[in-house]
């Protein structure tokens, strides 16, 4: 099978962790090859050392980035789960890999500050972190992602299912119960949808 | 609210559903009052008989995996007889493509049993609390029955998914002796299955109906036309076997009919990659290869599968994108404006343009077509290269109609049947009624 990279972009907190990690599990069972690239990980080996300016946030990304590529050309499915809130670098990788799924995963602001998993953005809040993405540090969205997830409505499982079933259907992950036709029997369709001027 | 019906009125507990594919609304009123269809005309007046509309694009394939999951194409998947995956190669969606539940399967969730003949666009057949025949596109019937110790059954009777609609174009005589013949097999089996199995949800489709308007259509309309006479038969004959269908069971069922889209008259056929050709929109690698697999995806930004379905050839979204995200808007507005303006000597082709996003919502937004075309009645949208005019005249005489499709309910629970309005929403009622 041909590798390919599926990135998550989103706020802190948004869930890009979360469901890395449940389409990593799903893909791995189904025999893929499967690598996770969390940007909480890598900033403590890949990218140590760099900080949260908009020059070592791309920096970060472009090494990110850079892996990914590596890996989707050897048959793996490369997944990044990053922040990465400047477009331009993600789009960047995007031309480089060609092999790209971008998946967007919304969630408001408010509701980040609800849930903060991490107990980040009270600190942002009051001022203890600086260039905090969302409070004080910009996000750029997607303008046209090949998925949304909006984790403010949806709970996780519904978010998975849709990036699974979205890769499926755009022919990155072969469907599970996808009905192969024969050659011949694809042959038949053909000539009734003929018969009936659909080809 | 439902269960409080279902208390005070003593609510008839199962379901009868008669789909009929591709009847106008219009046809089956005119039909009544010409006074060609006794059974329904008297039916008809006991409950609401009214016109519902179909999703887009308006094609059995959709129309009924809308109304078999009571949502809308973005979440289950179906936007045509054909899809395209992301590496350019043309599919045939089936049931297993199909990504939402259908009705039947979240009846047996509360141990309801339902029989399914000849719904299209379900095939291959799988499980189910009681009995599926799969309809259109089912290519081998072995593979089409659920349970399979059936088939001997519909075998020793000559059963058939499908007429043999390549007869349309060669034998028209011939074409509709099958026709009649595949109609009155459905109703024998109907009649069996009716009786043998201790359903709550029965539902028959016919199709040959669809298949008449396509090859005949223009017989109904003009009444000195050979085959005027045999059409109306046809209809006659589709009375008269729901009649007796009918007759045999017992009353405690709601009775429910409707169609998947309208028909309309044919005029042109309207090829539309060839003007996104000839706009610069699509390239073909050679000028001798104008086929789909001819297309060079280098150098095209847009191209279209059968009716009106336009893709941009997005960056992510396939592989040899060729459009990113920032040109999208752009694109868009350039090919709305390309098919708004065209016409035949004159006339509007185009009736409506929608993006996606107007149309669709749910996970499978992103891998549906950008744009959605629907055409004024009587310019039938082709995406085949078998032609290299944008117009053509056909053999076919009728084409599909997204309004004028009919739905019918028997009265007792009007507050139920008055929100139907389209497709989707039959699915969805026959949930509520069950109540799952
Ligand atoms: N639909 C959803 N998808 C994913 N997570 C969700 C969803 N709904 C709620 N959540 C919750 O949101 C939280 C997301 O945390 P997670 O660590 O995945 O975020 P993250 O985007 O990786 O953040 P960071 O950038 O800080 O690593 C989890 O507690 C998860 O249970
Ligand atoms: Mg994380």
């Amino acid at each position: 099978m041909e590798g390919f990279t599926l990135w998550f972009t989103g706020m802190s907190g948004a869930g890009k962790s979360t469901l890395a990690r449940m389409v990593e599990k799903e893909l791995l069972e189904r025999g893929l090859k499967v690598e996770v690239l969390d940007g909480d990980i890598v900033r403590t080996n890949l990218s140590k050392g760099l900080g949260f300016s908009k020059e070592d946030r791309d920096e970060n990304i472009r090494r990110i980035g850079f892996v990914c590529q590596l890996l989707s050309r050897n048959g793996v499915v490369a997944i990044a789960a990053a922040i990465s809130p400047y477009r331009e670098i993600r789009d960047e990788n995007r031309r480089k890999i060609g092999r790209f799924v971008e998946v967007y995963v919304k969630c408001s602001v408010d509701k980040l500050i609800e849930r903060d998993v991490k107990g980040l953005y009270k600190k942002a809040l009051s001022g203890e972190i600086k260039n905090f993405t969302g409070i004080s540090d910009p996000y750029e969205e997607p303008l046209n992602p090949e998925i949304v997830v909006d984790t403010e409505k949806e709970t996780p499982e519904e978010s998975f299912k849709k990036i699974i079933t979205t890769l499926e259907k755009m022919g990155y992950i072969p469907p599970l119960e996808m009905d192969d036709y024969s050659e011949e029997e694809e042959e038949k369709i053909k000539n009734k949808l003929e018969s009936l001027g659909y080809l | 609210m439902i269960s409080f019906l279902n208390k005070f009125l003593k609510r008839k507990k199962k379901i009868i559903l008669i789909g009929i594919d591709g009847v106008p609304f219009t046809l089956l009123k005119d039909l009544i009052e010409r006074g060609k269809l006794p059974f329904l005309g008297k039916k008809f007046k006991e409950g609401i008989f009214k016109e519902i509309y179909s999703p887009l694009p308006e094609i059995s394939s959709v129309s009924w995996s809308t109304f078999m999951t009571g949502k809308n194409p973005g979440e289950h998947g179906i936007f045509g007889f054909t899809d395209v995956s992301n590496g350019y190669n043309l599919f045939f969606p089936n049931f297993a493509s199909l990504r939402a539940e259908p009705i039947w399967e979240h009846l047996q969730e509360k141990d309801k049993k339902s029989v399914i003949i000849n719904l299209p666009s379900t095939y291959p057949a799988r499980r189910i609390n009681g009995v599926l025949i799969s309809g259109f596109v089912a290519v081998d019937l072995n593979r089409a029955v659920f349970p399979q110790n059936l088939l001997p059954y519909l075998n020793s009777i000559g059963y058939k998914v499908d007429v043999d609609n390549s007869l349309g174009k060669k034998n028209i005589e011939e074409f509709l002796k099958d026709l009649f013949d595949v109609l009155e097999k459905r109703f024998i089996v109907a009649k069996k299955l009716v009786k043998d199995i201790n359903w709550d949800f029965f539902m028959l489709t016919i199709t040959g109906s669809d298949r008449l308007h396509h090859f005949l259509f223009k017989n109904f309309l003009d009444e000195n036309s050979p085959y005027h006479e045999e059409f109306i038969r046809y209809y006659k004959k589709i009375d008269d076997y729901i009649s007796d269908f009918l007759m045999g069971i017992k009353n405690d069922y709601l009775l429910l009919m409707m169609s998947d889209h309208g028909f309309t008259e044919v005029r042109k056929e309207v090829f539309v990659n060839n003007i996104l050709f000839e706009n610069g929109f699509l390239k073909f690698k050679s000028h001798e290869n104008r086929s789909f697999e001819g297309i060079d995806f280098s150098k095209t930004t847009a191209f279209a599968l059968d009716p009106g379905r336009i893709y941009l050839n997005l960056r992510g979204r396939f592989e040899r994108g060729k459009v990113d995200g920032r040109e999208r808007e752009k694109i868009v507005s350039d090919i709305k404006e390309l098919f708004y303006k065209l016409n035949f000597e004159g006339e509007k082709i185009i009736k409506n343009i929608f993006e996606k996003e107007e149309i669709y919502e749910g996970s499978f937004l992103s891998v549906a077509p950008d744009i959605i075309l629907q055409s004024e009645d009587g310019f039938d949208l082709k995406a085949s290269f078998r032609e290299i005019e944008i117009f053509a005249d056909t053999h076919f005489q009728g084409m599909h109609t997204r309004e004028n499709a009919f739905f019918y309910g028997d009265s007792e629970f009007e507050d139920l049947l008055i929100n139907v309005k389209e497709v989707k929403d039959v699915g969805n009622l026959i949930l509520d009624y069950f109540e799952v």
